[in-house]
């Protein structure tokens, strides 16, 4: 009995070091699949709400075997407050290019296209106003990709 | 003391085994997603100039809706469009006319699809399944070097490589696809000079795949 007693620590810690780490090797809020690019896969990796500007992440991921090359119009993108019937595209700077990135070249104010390898990853950010009513939740919709939806606006 | 002494060293592995797992992984899987730093600054002015109402719009679900589908053919249509012009497909009533250079599907003598060719074959399936073609044609043919037999032959396999290409990587159903070898019969240019000496240029061009996608 003294003898369990004593493995418990170790126990313990063992426990803290697996979810430790399994916290640490990147938490989604919540991925959705593309119904446009075989085996992609878009993870939304965080939502940060400051000056009243959503700054949202993303990882496009290729699950697939072969190389896709998914094309985002940054004009095309935009956040739903579903509860008061209000979208919100991206914001654009002075010179009318949409305040998102990477950026392949400047059509329609900047879009998304890059190949992505199968196992690869890429990485896409996108600025957009906070909604003016405070909604608790919001849907993000980004072309090609389902839906992000009951994502919690959370300061 | 054994004991005590075995619990440290399994501690201590565990230890570094979870610290090197959370310090390699996010590097081997994950690319950082960096922001510029006058991004957040410009969104700033960009959200004033915006007004109290932040560029709401009102929600019309079927808006929404038919916008997705529009931009989507929008985005497909280009591709397909610049795959076209790549290839050099010529547009008839009844469909697509595209000729590959078969050194460019294949090794001399060969009828294996070549690695470095499937990019090419990969834009003519997009064309084919875009168009959602009922029938696909696709015919081999060859320079006047070696024997009509032999050329008939290797005509036939090379369209018939095609075709196995398209079905398998591709996904195109089989059943729309027909394959004919012309052999030398049908050159697009001469495979010799008027002084009777060999024209490799014309060779060339006469070596070929040709794929007709038919129209819906």
């Amino acid at each position: 009995m003294i003898s369990f007693l004593k493995k418990i620590p170790f126990v313990l810690i063992m426990v803290f070091f697996i979810s430790a780490g399994t916290v640490w090797s990147g938490e989604v809020i919540q991925t959705q699949e593309s119904d446009s690019w075989e085996g992609v896969e878009v993870d939304l990796l965080s939502l940060k709400i400051k000056n009243n500007i959503v700054t949202v992440k993303f990882k496009l991921r290729n699950t697939g075997s072969e190389e896709q090359r998914p094309k985002i119009f940054y004009d095309s993108c935009f956040i739903m407050d579903e509860t008061n019937q209000k979208k919100y595209y991206a914001l654009k700077d002075s010179d009318g290019f949409f305040i998102a990135g990477p950026v392949s070249d400047e059509n329609r104010g900047g879009r998304f296209w890059f190949g992505i390898q199968p196992g690869k990853s890429k990485g896409m950010w996108i600025k957009f106003p906070e909604p003016a009513d405070n909604p608790e939740t919001i849907t993000i919709s980004i072309p090609g990709v389902f839906p992000f939806e009951e994502i919690e606006l959370k300061k | 003391m054994k004991s005590k002494k075995f619990l440290f060293i399994l501690l201590l592995t565990v230890i570094l085994a979870s610290t090197l797992f959370c310090l390699t992984k996010p590097a081997q899987e994950e690319e950082e997603v960096v922001i510029p730093p006058e991004a957040h600054k410009n969104a700033i002015k960009a959200l004033k100039a915006l007004g109290p109402n932040r560029g709401a719009k009102e929600i019309d679900y079927r808006v929404v809706k038919i916008e997705g589908v529009v931009l989507g053919i929008e985005a497909r249509s280009e591709e397909i469009q610049a795959a076209l012009k790549d290839l050099g497909a010529k547009e008839t009533e009844t469909g697509y006319q595209i000729d590959l250079p078969g050194d460019i599907l294949f090794d001399f003598d060969k009828w294996d699809i070549r690695t470095d060719a499937e990019e090419t074959l990969k834009k003519v399936g997009e064309i084919i399944k875009a168009y959602e073609s009922p029938k696909v044609v696709i015919s081999g043919h060859t320079d006047s070097k070696g024997s009509e037999e032999y050329n008939q032959k290797l005509s036939e396999k090379r369209a018939e490589s095609v075709k196995n290409w398209f079905a398998k990587k591709a996904r195109i159903n089989p059943e729309i696809m027909e394959t004919i070898g012309y052999g030398e019969s049908k050159p697009v240019a001469p495979n010799t000079n008027p002084d009777g000496s060999d024209n490799p240029e014309g060779r060339e061009k006469n070596r070929r795949v040709e794929i007709f996608i038919k129209k819906k």
